[in-house]
């Protein structure tokens, strides 16, 4: 009778388990609604910014996270706006690494929202061809403030097909790569490209335990420019490539429509071969391709190495506060790898890595205001730096001193050459460079200064070509392979991936674009 | 029935008389026993030291880790990284919500998964095959990101609510079935008992079927609460306000600004701990979640072992 048996084990397993449905059903439903209250209620679309009262502020989409101090800022803020302008900002800030993604969802989804930060290396190609942003170009010199924020050249070298869809974000007139290097270690002024090869030896003679020159998994090309001794004779070559990770070409100043690969290019490939030297003598590290850029500042920073690559946004001697506390006594310095340094007058395009772009759903007119009262000095600053004597205090007539964590990316939505304060940190040398660096005619105007390549007829064989760069270039530009045996295989790779049909497509936009240009 | 299980040149139990403890007390371990404790304790040390290491890297000083990596034991005492993450009440309102988005998430998820796993089980005619099939097309095809977004910002208005974190989760088909496969394993004599008796449809499934489904309502609950735990991205899509961010969202915004802070001025406090956050912030993010995996692990053992004893 096997009936009685399983009936009387289920009994027992039931009185050990749940008393009644009843119970269960009404602890669950208690439970749930009980948690449920738990929650505050939140207006929709709130949380990082304030609001007027009786309508609402103008949202805008910003990377990173709320800054420290973040609710006294905006509120001193949107007081302050509110009285001049009668509107208030609601800046809302998203994961940076899923940035490019939300916001494009955001655009796609039709959203209501006035402004963002966007890029050529996010979605803004794709963003500009559906038609999703506003056409900025006759309404710029509209509003006082914002048109002489922005030098005409960049206004120029920014638009697309003769439209402008964004306000450019720059800090400088330039973005040169460069050295930045542990001045307490060097025996005297560094000036030319053997004395910082000679200073790169002389640290790993007397300081073993420091690693000489930092390479990550970031750079590539531009670190093979920056070292290579034809640069130092010759400013940077000019370059275009159809997307970021891609393997580009290079081009003829004389002649734009002379291209060849990059890879073929005297300067870089002379580059490379010195970052294989330094690599075989141990005057780089060895783990770039897996070192990621945040963990190599942080190294940086600790006193690791003695030297890295830098750009001319005045952020290079930022981890200097840290590397100080590590190692008593540390100062930074810079070095442009050019002969004839400040004189020399490398190629330029202008072009701006980021755009504040506007979203023609939202208000137009309102995020255009808020630009305009943003390009204000004092305005500019208390969004930028906090609130003075809180957050910051000024340092000179140019620099501040931070006072708190409070950190804003001005980059997203306010960065105007003339009113960007440096830090009171910054080194000597930085300095001078970064300032040169804000000045259009310090440049040679890039033949290809207005070109923007459209990667739609290659995009298959640019993706294949950006997994040949991941694969090839970039452990050639970090010195962990053979020059000759590596170049070998990359031009094999880039051959077999179409960098051909990638070149002819090149040739005939340029074509097309110096044509257009008369 | 019962079984009697004998070891050689010894007397089955119950037919001797009394076996002196101090005999047993002096049995010596088979080789192959020692070899095993030897093998696995070592296994598992080899498991821990890891863990262990990133517990010592997360209190060891970030110039330090920088520059001679980890070890076993922090050379430079340090508690930045968590004076940084507990610092403000950011980080308790991000586990208030990591807590409630779990706790009722996994109740909503195993009361729907179970019910609908039951009702497919049941090979009622006209509802059990459809259910099955709607419940199957979602292993197969999802509604997409935009469909999706829309539907929870647009139609259900869910921006900024723990709801928009739990209802896209609320049913997992994979589980759905492996429910199904659960309940269509318990005798249907049972049930036929529970008939007999004068019990209804839902007596039945409430008094006979959940109490016999421990086993399977313990695997349910531990998939959905870490799944839920863990969950960041549905809420960095729907979630804006900072006051409602669950934990894993507030620790990754954490980790990739201290990734990018090299694209921003230096604040008064200098370069953030990189080394030292991502260590502290496994710590932290693991913890909770790691506690329920021991009251889950009998429930495991249970299932493997029902029915085992009874013939």
């Amino acid at each position: 009778m096997p009936k009685p048996t399983i009936a009387m084990s289920v009994k027992e397993d039931t009185m050990s388990f749940t008393p009644s449905r009843r119970a269960l059903l009404s602890g669950a439903a208690a439970g749930m609604l009980g948690l449920a209250a738990c929650q505050p209620s939140a207006p929709l679309g709130s949380g990082s910014g304030g609001e007027g009262v009786g309508e609402h502020p103008s949202l805008a989409y910003l990377p990173s996270t709320q800054p420290a101090n973040w609710s006294a800022v905006i509120g001193a803020v949107n007081e302050k706006m509110k009285a001049d302008i009668g509107t208030t900002l609601d800046a809302q800030f998203l994961n940076w690494s899923q940035y490019a993604q939300q916001v494009l969802l955001k655009f796609t989804a039709a959203e209501t929202f006035d402004s963002a930060l966007n890029a050529r290396w996010m979605n803004m190609v794709q963003l500009v061809s559906s038609n999703s942003l506003a056409d900025l170009t006759d309404e710029i010199g509209k509003h006082e403030n914002l048109s002489k924020a922005l030098a005409p050249e960049l206004i120029e070298a920014n638009k697309w097909s003769g439209r402008l869809w964004g306000i450019p974000q720059v800090n400088g007139a330039a973005r040169i790569h460069h050295f930045g290097y542990r001045d307490d270690l060097a025996a005297g002024e560094l000036t030319d490209f053997d004395s910082f090869l000679k200073y790169l030896s002389d640290v790993k003679q007397k300081n073993p335990d420091i690693t000489p020159f930092e390479l990550h998994n970031n750079v590539g090309l531009n670190q093979a420019i920056t070292f290579s001794p034809l640069t130092w004779e010759d400013p940077q070559p000019v370059s275009q490539a159809f997307s970021g990770g891609s393997i580009g070409v290079a081009i003829n100043p004389d002649d734009p429509t002379d291209i060849r690969p990059v890879y073929e290019s005297e300067h870089i490939i002379e580059g490379i071969r010195v970052l294989r030297d330094l690599y075989e003598k141990g005057l780089v590290n060895k783990d770039a391709l897996t070192l990621d850029s945040a963990t190599a500042n942080s190294q940086f920073a600790a006193g690791r190495f003695a030297a890295h690559g830098v750009i001319t946004d005045g952020l290079g001697s930022q981890s200097l506060k840290t590397l100080q506390a590590a190692v008593p006594g540390a100062s930074l310095a810079n070095l442009l790898p050019y002969r004839d340094g400040l004189a020399a007058k490398p190629f330029q395009t202008f072009q701006s890595d980021n755009f504040a772009v506007i979203n023609p759903a939202g208000d137009v007119d309102r995020a255009l205001q808020i630009q305009d009262w943003l390009s204000i000095q004092e305005n500019h600053d208390m969004l930028a730096y906090g609130i003075e004597g809180t957050d910051w205090t000024a340092s000179g007539e140019d620099k501040y001193e931070a006072l708190s964590d409070y950190v804003f990316p001005g980059f997203a939505l306010l960065w105007r050459i003339d009113l960007e304060r440096m830090p009171s940190t910054i080194s000597a040398s930085e300095e001078e460079i970064f300032a040169w660096s804000k000045k259009f005619e310090n440049f040679t105007l890039d033949p290809l200064a207005t070109f923007y390549p459209d990667v739609t007829p290659v995009k298959k064989e640019d993706a294949e070509l950006t997994n040949v760069a991941t694969e090839h270039l970039k452990p050639l530009c970090s010195g962990a392979v053979d020059v000759d045996a590596g170049l070998d295989a990359l031009r094999r790779a880039a051959e077999a991936a179409g960098i051909e049909k990638v070149m002819e497509e090149m040739r005939t936009q340029i074509s097309a674009h110096l044509a257009e240009q008369g | 029935m019962s079984t009697t299980v004998t070891a050689p040149g010894r007397s089955p139990v119950g037919t001797s008389g009394p076996r002196p403890a101090a005999r047993r007390g002096r049995r010596r371990p088979e080789g192959f026993t020692v070899a095993s404790y030897i093998v696995v304790g070592l296994a598992g040390l080899a498991s821990l030291v890891p863990f262990w290491m990133i517990v010592a890297g997360s209190f060891t000083d970030e110039s330090v880790l920088a520059r001679q990596g980890y070890s076993l034991w922090p050379t430079q005492f340090s508690t930045a990284a968590y004076e940084g993450i507990f610092s403000g009440s950011a980080i308790y309102n991000a586990y208030f919500a990591s807590g409630y988005i779990t706790i009722v998430g996994t109740i909503c998820s195993v009361l729907s998964s179970v019910g609908i796993a039951w009702v497919i089980a049941r090979r009622s005619s006209g509802i059990s095959r459809p259910l099955a099939i709607f419940a199957y097309i979602p292993m197969l095809f999802s509604g997409g990101l935009v469909p999706t977004y829309l539907l929870v910002t647009q139609v259900l208005h869910l921006q900024n609510t723990w709801w928009a974190v739990i209802l896209p989760h609320m049913i997992t088909p994979f589980l759905v079935f492996v429910t199904v496969a659960f309940f269509q394993g318990i005798p249907e004599e049972i049930l036929d008992a529970a008939r007999v008796d004068g019990a209804g449809e839902l007596r039945i499934f409430f008094r006979i079927v959940l109490p016999l489904s421990k086993p399977i309502l313990a695997v349910l609950a531990l998939f959905y609460a870490v799944a839920y735990w863990n969950e960041w991205f549905n809420a960095l899509l729907y979630i804006s306000n900072p006051d409602f961010y669950p934990l894993q969202l507030l620790l990754q915004n954490l980790i990739t600004n201290v990734s990018n802070a090299s694209q921003l001025p230096a604040s008064a406090s200098g370069v953030a701990p990189v080394y030292q956050l991502r260590l502290a912030l496994t710590i932290v993010t693991i913890g909770p979640i790691l506690l329920a995996y021991p009251f889950a692990q009998r429930y495991f053992v249970k299932g493997l072992t029902l029915g085992a004893s009874k013939g």
